[in-house]
């Protein structure tokens, strides 16, 4: 934080994403910005608890990052340009490399435990041998009175060698920063104003956004971290400290100006959900020409 | 022939029981009170060879329009009793709905003089309570966080941690000790002085307010409602009322152009279909919709409905020329239908989105819209709305 690395967002479709681990750590431990991870499992389609990489961030999230010289923004299509000839021969001769060491190293520990099972017993092996050929042909007994006259053992299935190409595990990279082709230097952009020059960005565009930017901006000045409010019916839920250790104390809605009006059933709805969720709602007014946010807390008191 | 009286004001209930009485004689005063569905009512008169003739008998109604308040006040007290007990239309102006100002200010003169703690007192003591335990609450977390911080600091551990008091364990900590058995005789003192006479000097305040939808309800339908117009203190005819309750929606200005999205037309068009469905339908706000349906009345069950009106515009055109602050279709966001949704799912209730066709305006022109006549042109379409929880919902 003290002005050594700024956290790389890669930027893809408009969105910041973090891939990195000790980057999210990064973010989330000294930046106070939690994001949202995205990631499931390959098996497990529909997952959803426990999610992994990547973070995504919400924008008011990205541009107060930028805003505050926390993090830069890349334009991570643009920085993978397409590798030269040499540059993916060298990639798969390593690759190559890595899988026959690992055959190698799986057949050492093969013959290692081999020779463990020989120096059992002998007898005990002799034995299983005998089992096995037993086995073997009360299996092809059976099939053969199974089948009858009209199936035809195919010639092909009947005694086959063992397979011999031993299994190995395929490593994918999880990012792309080991790539020599992957050169995000000149696709960095250190202002969100660079970034939308560049086309890569857009956020904030119109006074609702810049409202939530500025309502964002200045809960995090306070202290407070931010999480999504949707499900509480706010734009954001705000938390004294970090989510993971304590419960949100109030669920914030933006108003991107004094002037807007606020219909008496949201100021119902609103305070009816906090009530029955424990938390306090706050409007949060943003006044750009005075480039104030006001808060407003409404609670359900009753009369008589 | 028998005279339908509005039965004396008793306190509405549903779920409190109070006095000793079970809820089923509860119950049954309440069949009996609220015994007509209906302002309108029948009388049987016996002919002769067992046949019989219905006459109706109509309350004959009377309320003042108010643009101001866009209501119709109903001040007489006999008039607001017989529209609330049959058919739950309106509400008092200064009590949550049943118009009860007069009998609470009684009930509360009542236990003055008998030295009883009213209902409001309890409330008020228990919220005050309330108040006093979350801040003693909110101390002893304080304080209790102070002292493992700095048990940690030192590398102990709390040995003896402060009791944080909940809900069942709270108790206040000083009895205010005027509120005592002494504040009794007090009383006790008034009632000597003969003050009873004052019961009768209170002056009812309060007036029956109904929306422009139930009024015209009951007086285009039933007819058992007349409408003074507030200057001239006469009558109103249907055509002016239909015209009043529709310019109550639009902006003052010279040109007063009747629009077929107008929200009195838009409004009533639900209004009318569930109240002719057979529902009672009242106001929403309390739970951000609309409207509420209850299958009988409020003073029988809850709400099993809530009712979200959404326009949409037959031609889509008309949607971009409005000028009127309504909420269309377009403008409900994902956000607030899931606001409403929770909402709504806390208290039980089913949300419907209820969506009223708004004709064209090249279908309906402006004359046309002079007359309730136009509401053949529109129609209702609904959708049931519920949260599905994958989890929860596999059995």
């Amino acid at each position: 934080m003290e002005g050594c690395r700024r956290v790389p967002l890669l930027v893809s479709n408009r969105k910041a994403y973090v891939w990195n681990v000790d980057d999210i750590a990064v973010i989330r431990t000294e930046c106070r910005v939690c994001g949202t991870l995205l990631g499931t499992l390959p098996h497990l389609s529909q997952q959803n608890a426990f999610l992994g990489v990547p973070l995504v961030l919400q924008p008011e999230e990205a541009v107060l990052l930028v805003d505050k010289e926390l993090a830069v923004l890349i334009d991570d299509p643009a920085a993978h340009s397409s590798p030269e000839l040499v540059a993916l021969e060298r990639w798969n001769s390593e690759w190559k490399e890595l899988i026959q060491k690992q055959i190698s190293a799986l057949e050492a520990k093969d013959a290692r435990d081999h020779s463990k099972d020989r120096s059992t017993s002998e007898k005990a092996q002799q034995k299983r041998e005998q089992r096995e050929a037993r086995r073997a042909a009360a299996i092809a007994n059976k099939i053969d009175t199974d089948a009858g006259p009209v199936a035809v053992k195919d010639p092909i299935q009947a005694p086959r060698p063992p397979q011999t190409v031993p299994a190995y595990t395929i490593v994918v990279p999880g990012t792309s920063t080991s790539f020599s082709w992957y050169t995000p230097a000149p696709h960095t952009y250190t202002t969100i104003q660079a970034a939308k020059d560049a086309g890569i960005w857009s956020y904030p565009s119109d006074l609702t956004e810049r409202a939530k930017c500025a309502v964002f901006r200045d809960l995090w000045d306070k202290g407070y971290y931010m999480g999504g409010g949707l499900k509480f019916g706010g734009d954001y839920l705000v938390y004294p400290g970090d989510p993971l250790r304590y419960h949100s104390h109030f669920t914030a809605t933006v108003i991107e100006s004094p002037n807007k009006t606020v219909m008496p059933m949201e100021v119902v709805a609103h305070g009816r959900l906090g009530t029955a969720t424990r938390k306090t709602h706050l409007f949060c007014t943003w006044d750009e020409k005075a480039g104030k946010v006001s808060y407003v807390s409404i609670e359900w008191a009753g009369f008589g | 022939m028998i005279e339908h009286q509005p039965l004396p004001y008793r306190p509405m209930s549903r779920h409190r029981r109070s006095e000793g009485k079970k809820g089923g004689t509860r119950r049954a005063e309440n069949n009996k009170i609220y015994a007509h569905p209906l302002p309108l009512t029948f009388s049987q008169t016996y002919v002769t060879l067992g046949l019989s003739r219905h006459t109706v008998l109509n309350p004959c109604c009377e309320g003042y329009w108010d643009p101001l308040t866009r209501s119709v006040w109903v001040t007489n007290p006999k008039d607001s009793a017989t529209l609330w007990q049959r058919g739950f239309f309106g509400k008092g102006n200064i009590s949550r709905s049943e118009p009860s100002w007069l009998s609470r200010q009684v009930n509360i003169r009542k236990a003055e003089l008998s030295g009883k703690v009213t209902s409001e007192e309890i409330t008020a003591k228990r919220r005050e309570q309330r108040k006093r335990f979350k801040m003693d609450r909110a101390n002893a977390i304080v304080t209790a966080a102070a002292e493992a911080e700095e048990a940690f600091r030192i590398g102990k551990t709390v040995t003896n941690p402060i009791m944080i008091p909940s809900g069942a364990t709270w108790k206040p900590a000083d009895e205010a000790p005027e509120k005592g058995p002494s504040a009794i005789p007090q009383n006790h003192n008034k009632q000597d002085e003969g003050r009873d006479g004052e019961l009768d000097d209170i002056v009812d305040v309060e007036h029956l307010q109904l929306t422009p939808q139930e009024a015209f309800f009951l007086i285009w339908c039933f007819d058992c409602l007349s409408v003074l117009n507030p200057q001239t203190a006469e009558g109103m005819p249907l055509q002016e009322i239909w015209l009043a309750f529709q310019t109550c929606y639009m902006d003052p200005g010279p040109s007063l152009q009747l629009r077929p999205d107008n929200p009195f037309i838009v409004n009533y068009v639900a209004y009318h279909h569930y109240r002719s469905l057979g529902w009672t339908v009242k106001s929403g706000v309390k739970f951000c919709v609309d409207y509420l349906l209850y299958k009988r009345g409020p003073v029988f069950d809850h709400a099993e409905f809530a009712l979200v009106i959404c326009p949409v515009y037959e031609d889509p055109a008309d949607s971009d020329s409005s000028t009127l602050c309504f909420r269309s279709t377009q403008n409900i966001s994902w956000s607030w239908l899931s606001t409403v949704n929770r909402v709504n799912s806390q208290v039980m209730k089913m949300l419907i989105l209820c969506y009223v066709t708004i004709p064209s305006s090249v279908l309906v022109s402006p004359e046309m819209l002079g007359s309730p006549k136009c509401l053949a042109y529109y129609s209702v379409r609904e959708v049931t709305v519920r949260r599905f929880i994958p989890a929860r919902m596999r059995d």
